[in-house]
């Protein structure tokens, strides 16, 4: 497999990462020489130097030969443009970071497949998503849907307050657990990443990754005894993209959207796209404007500036405040073990790996459905459909060469959701849902592929 | 920098060195089967040694293959030395260099000369006698030159997996010329597809000498000697052992080719019948060839008064200029005439094409001739510049402009090489060497060449030069075998800091 990828940015590189990881072929061409050097030094690729909306440096890239033509730059029309030459060159899948809703806000007139591009990746509007996601699942770090919702992956960290604290496993699974649920993983507070045991105690501070159908996980979020937020009120620093996508979407669950706008043309431009929503003109630190903002009443922050500091400080003032829930907004993704470490913050978003999960996905289809990239443990989440002429299927999991890296999360058949044991069997047809690390995922996809 | 993660790496060499020397041992097996030579048991025991150390450290210091940038320069500089180092052993176990008289320190320093000169391609031997010694020993000597040539830790890459990501840190820290080039975007691949090209070659060559008459034996160590442009040959008179019009044209070929850029060779076997035509630094390779030869040809013709000429024909005055040009200038430093009696034109204008080298890429030492065409057209456009000081001029090499770094890391690189070449040449004549053998020595050592002038010449070996030049003489070639830089950062505190 050959991919050339336009954009040597933080998406670019963790794409590039992830399928040199899986003994991909990889070309990256970026206009910087300095950032193409730092990538060099960390992967095994090639490197061009150059515009990537240039047909002849694409074509230097060897984009011909390519299966798959990934364009990530800041530039939409950078991206565009490579996509229109990738699909002239015969590059059978093709993926271009569009941020501005412009360009194809008229698909009858200019759609993407006009210029040939298979999937948008729109991290703007990514987040947003993901931020909405985080809002609504109270404790929550991560929460990723499988098999539409029938199977979920929850991320959260153990607080003091909660009930399933100083209890082992084994004890947990008799007494508070649903059947349908597992505990895929569990990361220490020292970064350490187990998998958990009978007889592992689970301690305040540790981050559990659980699996298991809608429903035992809400169950288990009941049971670690934090109080659901009912979401009414919604405070977001920034109207930016990012901003203005969650508003609207914050308006469409029939919650209220404060937005807080430093500068006054954005504010208005806010105002004008947003109905329902109240816009505040003002600087977020700024005690008059908190309290406009009725700080008090709202049930979640999210801080979108996009200034990494500003957002970070304006998280913590709104958690002193006693906002519930707060959320930002990431820039630079080797900040997000740093921003793990604050307690007082509920959760980041990272633009750059929304776009890097949503850009693989498609990349790994085949029999890969979806993949999410969590990014706390360096694990990814898999739901794959098992073949009929499948090595796994027929057969029971004891008995199956599993990569030690990989467990089964949960296996979804006619609609319901089993979690597996030991003695359970793979079916043809199964949704599977594997939790594994990167190097993992090429043994998994042979095993449940024909 | 990851000292562990360096060692690891250094260890998997060692793994790969024991498997390199089950060759020999396989043809010292023939040869005491068939004529009771020894060797069997020295290289058993050399093969155990390496593969013990290498085993050892791989158990030891398992998960820390990761090489950054730092881990990769120092891997490299200090893997040669690993390398060379129980490469010597053969040498030592077989007792080649014994003599009454000699004490061990001094017969180690013997064997680790004629090891090191084998893996950096130099040619350079400190045997007196070689027709006597076993087939197996000649075999090591010349397939040490033929895994040195395309590069000991670029055959590891290409063959270990797990050399990945630091690959390219190697592979860029071993590699010759100013600019790595990157064939596909696997490191691994791209040297596998040099080491195809380079094996490929090579056994075209081995079946043009065999069917020429050579006994296969030879025939393979000759071309271990010419594809690595290293120039150990089993014979004392080196080719000029054959007297045969045919061997000298074949080797000339072969030593011409394996000095031409192997990405070259590549393209014209995926089609590109220009490529070789189309790129400036071959043509200018090949114009410098011609050059010189028809310069030494006139020359050894007409001498100055006084002096007899030394060949009468055209033809035999080209086969005798080209062959020897040839070789200087790949660095390879097999010989088919003594051409220290030739007139001094000819003798200063070979020393002078022992500065140039092969091309990038190849497997010739020197500076490569890409760095003095750069060399020359910036000396003509700092003239230029003198005439007209308002205007920009950008340096090209074909329709490729060269960036401004690279075209200081050229000048670095050429005024490091000089002194470096001064300051050994003085401490040579520190040691009671005249200072023609003295400088030519350290520039056949330094540019891996092999013969030199004076005591050194292509008649001589360096045997007779005292114990501390020969420590020298092995640093030197080692310097120039991996361009200056990655040795010279082991002397480079930050390289020993943490990160």
């Amino acid at each position: 497999m050959r991919a050339v990828i336009v954009g040597a940015g933080e998406i670019g590189y963790h794409i590039a990462k992830a399928l040199t990881e899986e003994q991909c072929d990889v070309v990256l061409i970026d206009k910087s020489k300095d950032a193409l050097h730092r990538v060099e030094e960390r992967l095994d690729l090639m490197t061009i130097h150059g515009s990537g909306s240039s047909p002849v440096i694409l074509e230097k890239a060897g984009v011909s030969s390519a299966d798959f033509c990934i364009a990530v730059t800041h530039d939409d029309d950078v991206n565009v443009i490579a996509s229109i030459v990738a699909q002239k060159s015969g590059v059978l899948t093709k993926i271009a970071r569009v941020s501005s809703p412009d360009y194809f806000s008229n698909q009858s007139i200019l759609s993407p497949s006009d210029v040939g591009i298979d999937l948008l990746v729109n991290p703007e509007m990514l987040s947003a998503e993901e931020f909405l996601r985080l809002l609504s699942a109270p404790e929550a770090r991560e929460l990723v849907e499988f098999a539409q919702g029938r199977v979920q992956l929850i991320a959260f960290q153990v607080r003091p307050d909660n009930d399933l604290r100083n209890r082992s496993i084994e004890d947990l699974r008799k007494n508070v657990i649903r059947r349908d649920l597992l505990f895929a993983a569990v990361k220490k507070p020292d970064g350490s990443v187990i998998i958990p045991k009978g007889n592992n105690v689970i301690r305040e501070g540790d981050e559990l990754f659980a699996v298991g159908s809608g429903e035992s996980i809400a169950h288990l979020m009941s049971c670690s005894g934090a109080s659901r937020i009912a979401l009414e009120r919604v405070v977001i620093n920034g109207a930016g993209r990012i901003g203005l996508a969650l508003g609207r979407m914050v308006e469409e669950s029939g919650a209220k959207a404060v937005i807080i706008e430093k500068d006054r043309d954005a504010a208005q431009a806010a105002a004008e796209q947003l109905a329902k929503a109240d816009v505040i003109h003002g600087d977020v630190h700024d005690e008059a404007v908190l309290e406009a903002a009725a700080v008090d009443a709202a049930d979640g922050f999210v801080s979108v500036t996009g200034d990494d500091d500003s957002d970070v400080m304006a998280c913590v003032s709104f958690k002193k405040k006693g906002c519930p829930r707060v959320l930002t907004l990431i820039q630079k993704p080797r900040y997000l073990p740093i921003i793990k470490s604050i307690p007082m913050l509920d959760g980041a978003v990272s633009r750059h790996l929304a776009a890097v999960g949503a850009a693989l996905k498609l990349i790994r289809r085949g029999n890969v459905i979806s993949v999410a990239a969590l990014h706390e443990i360096d694990a990814e989440a898999l739901e794959l459909v098992a073949r009929r002429t499948a090595k796994a299927a027929g057969k029971e999991l004891s008995s199956l060469d599993l990569p030690e890296d990989a467990i089964i999360g949960a296996i979804v058949r006619d609609g319901t959701v089993i979690i597996p044991k030991g003695v359970d069997m793979i079916m043809p047809g199964d949704r599977v849902v594997v939790f594994c690390l990167p190097h993992a995922i090429q043994p998994v996809e042979r095993l449940f592929s024909g | 920098m990851n000292k562990k993660a360096v060692a690891y790496t250094l260890s998997n060499l060692l793994l790969f060195l024991s498997a390199a020397l089950a060759a020999p041992l396989f043809v010292a097996l023939y040869y005491s089967r068939a004529h009771g030579e020894t060797g069997v048991a020295s290289f058993l025991v050399s093969i155990v040694v390496a593969a013990v150390v290498g085993l050892a450290g791989r158990i030891i210091l398992k998960g820390n293959a990761e090489l950054r940038n730092r881990e990769g320069i120092a891997a490299v500089a200090l893997g040669w030395t690993v390398v060379a180092l129980f490469g010597s052993l053969p040498f030592l176990f077989e007792g080649v260099f014994y003599e009454p008289g000699r004490s061990k320190f001094e017969e180690f320093v013997f064997c680790f000369f004629e090891s090191i000169s084998g893996f950096t391609t130099t040619g350079a031997t400190v045997l007196t006698d070689i027709e006597p010694v076993s087939h197996a020993v000649l075999f090591w000597r010349s397939l040490t030159h033929w895994i040195g040539g395309m590069g000991i830790v670029v055959l590891a890459v290409a063959i270990l997996p797990l050399l990945g990501v630091g690959g390219m840190q190697l592979y860029r820290a071993e590699a010759p010329g100013p600019e790595t080039d990157r064939l596909t975007p696997r490191i691994a691949q791209t040297a596998k597809i040099m080491w195809g090209i380079y094996a490929a070659i090579s056994a075209a060559e081995f079946l043009l000498l065999w069917a020429g008459g050579m006994s296969p034996f030879d025939a393979a160590c000759h071309t271990f000697g010419t594809m690595a442009t290293g120039g150990f040959s089993t014979k004392n008179a080196s080719i000029q052992h054959y007297n045969s019009l045919y061997f000298d044209i074949v080797i000339l070929v072969f030593m011409f080719l394996a000095g031409t850029n192997f990405a070259l060779h590549l393209k014209l076997i995926r089609g590109d019948f220009k490529a070789h035509i189309k790129d400036a630094e071959f043509r200018f390779y090949a114009a410098t060839l011609a050059a010189a030869v028809l310069l030494i040809m006139w020359n050894t013709m007409h001498p100055p008064k006084g002096e007899t000429p030394l060949y009468d024909s055209i033809p035999e005055a080209a086969r005798h200029a080209s062959f020897q040009v040839g070789s200087i200038l790949s660095t390879t430093g097999y010989a088919t005439a003594d051409f220290e009696m030739w007139p001094a034109l000819s003798q200063a204008l070979l020393v002078i094409l022992m500065l140039f080298g092969g091309c990038a890429g190849s497997t010739a030492g020197g500076m490569k001739h890409i760095r003095m065409m750069l060399l020359l057209k910036h000396g003509y456009v700092e003239v230029k510049r003198l005439v007209m000081p308002r205007s920009v001029i950008a340096i090209r090499v074909g329709d490729r402009v060269v960036s401004p770094d690279i075209m200081k890391n050229i000048l670095g690189f050429f005024f490091l090489f000089m002194a470096l070449f001064a300051g050994a040449t003085c401490f040579m004549t520190t040691l009671g060497m005249d200072i023609v053998s003295a400088g030519s020595s350290v520039i056949a050592a330094m540019f891996n060449i092999g013969p030199g002038l004076g005591t050194v010449g292509p008649t001589d070996n360096y045997a007779h030069i005292p114990i501390l030049g020969k420590c020298a003489l092995s640093f030197c070639m080692l310097l120039g075998r991996l361009e200056l830089f990655t040795v010279l950062a082991l002397f480079a505190p930050q390289l020993w800091k943490r990160r």
